[in-house]
This record gives C-alpha cells, structure tokens and sequence, in this order.
C-alpha cells in the first residue's frame, strides 16, 4: 500500500501498525492460510498489547488477502458491558450460595 | 519448529485467562477482567526430543449473553476445557461445551483443568465426579493459576500428547 501510494490515514490502515512485522501479525493464522480456498473471518481478536483487530483472509485467484480492522474501541465498550454483567452473574452466584448456608444454619437450629 | 495451537475453553471467570498469564509470564493477578473476543499468547516449550511453539488462544468465556465462537477452534492440535472447583455448573458446563467443540473440529486432544485448587475451602467438584471422568479416559488436572500448581505440568501433557497424535 505505501509503495503503491495508498493513503492509509484516510482507510485508518495505519493504525494496524505498518512498521511491525508482517510475521507478529500472521503467526497464529498461518494453519488457516494453507487452506487458500476458503475465506475466513475472526472477530474480535487481541495480537497485541491493547490492540484488537478483526480479521479476514480470503483467497483471490492464486494469492490470499488479508484485512485486518481495527476494532479496539468497539472492544472497549463492550469490555466494559461485559465486566459488570460477568461480575453481576458472579454476584448473584454468591448470594445464592450464602442463602443456602443461611437455611442450612436455620434448619440446623 | 513444530506449531500447535491450543484453545482455552470454559465459562467465564474459571480462570482461563489467569492460566495462560500464569504459563507464559509467570504472572498472576486477583483482578477479575473479562475477556472479549480471543487474545493469543504464543510459549515455546522443551520437551526433549522435540521443541514446540504453542500459539494459545485464549477464548471469551461463555456467559449469558454470549456463546462459545466455534469458528476460533478452527486448525486447534487440541484444547483445555477449564472449570472452576469452587463453582460446580462450570464443571457440568465443560461436559456441554466439549459436545460443542467435537462437533466443530472433530475429535482432538483435551485435558480438562479444575481450576482454583488454592481455594480447597469453598471447593464444590466432588472427588466422585472427578473420578468417573478419570475412569473413562479423560485427563483431569487440578490447577491454581495463583500458586502455579500444575499449570506448567499441564500444558507439558497436552503438548505431549497432541505430538504423540
């Protein structure tokens, strides 16, 4: 893209992080390349640090394309939705545990 | 190098998280937080006659609102199916969700991991339960990604046993 003279700002490419290694981005996927005829879609995954993408591999004639999008702030909100709704089901968890001591001990006595 | 990789597999807040941080950084923390989406880590492991890189993919738990993503299984060597001791559903769950990942990907190599040994107190998985499923073949682990305990042996016996495939 940069030698073709993409602009990458305008398609928010550059936020996929241009100056790593090609290899620290696609080591995990590698098994999936192999399979060229089909196209593949992985939301939702953290490679790096903080940084989460959306992934799709397709083959197009002999060679595979690969887009990664970034989807970091998307994570975020849902991170934080998630958060409270996991630490709520954990809550209630405990509280029905702590009910069945209470009637254990009331019936005890 | 011979690449593996493995899926963590489970409910949410087991721990699944806490046991990769625990294998490849030596790290742990009491915070809960919640996993979206899948976060790979990647360990190369010694086994003597062979050196393994395992890509591990760490999975979104299940919770009431989401459900295990099958597409992330996808070219797994194998999977751990984590559950915590402490709160008997999710051990009941692991049964579940291992029909689920075998009607992704087939048949593949799996320990299941009881998780939160450190928590012996407010244990709820009954030796009973535990040993039926011995009984019928499955590798069962007790771990503590707080102390470490069998977390390292654990990830050494899937790896062996996906090589041995």
């Amino acid at each position: 893209m940069i030698s073709s003279g993409g602009n990458l700002v305008v398609y928010s490419l550059d936020t996929i992080g241009i100056g790593d290694s090609t290899e620290a981005h696609l080591h995990f996927v590698e098994d999936h390349m192999f399979d060229s005829d089909q196209t593949f879609f992985f939301e939702h995954i953290c490679i790096l640090p903080n940084r989460y993408v959306n992934i799709l591999i397709s083959a197009i004639h002999d060679s595979l394309c690969v887009i990664f999008l970034d989807v970091t702030s998307e994570v975020r909100r849902i991170e934080s939705m998630q958060q409270a709704g996991n630490e709520l089901s954990l809550c209630k968890e405990q509280l029905g545990r702590l009910e069945l001591e209470l009637e254990k001990i009331r019936k005890d006595q | 190098m011979i690449k593996k990789k493995i899926c963590m597999v489970g409910v949410f807040a087991v721990g699944k998280t806490s046991l990769v941080q625990r294998f490849v950084k030596s790290i742990f923390s009491e915070k809960y937080l919640t996993t979206v989406g899948v976060k790979i880590d990647k360990k190369t492991l010694d086994l003597g006659k062979h050196c393994v890189d395992l890509m591990l993919w760490d999975l979104q738990g299940e919770d009431d609102f989401q459900s295990l993503q099958v597409s992330y299984l996808r070219g797994s060597s194998g999977y751990f199916l984590v559950t915590d001791g402490t709160r008997e559903w999710t051990f009941d769950k692991a049964l579940t969700l291992k029909e689920k990942v075998e009607e992704a990907v087939g048949k593949l190599p799996f320990m299941l991991l009881i998780n939160k040994v450190d928590l012996q107190e407010s244990w709820e998985v009954g030796n009973s339960k535990i040993e039926t499923l011995v009984r019928s073949g499955w590798s069962v682990i007790r771990t503590s990604a707080k102390t470490g305990q069998g977390v390292e042996e654990a990830f050494r016996a899937l790896a062996q046993k996906i090589l041995e495939v």
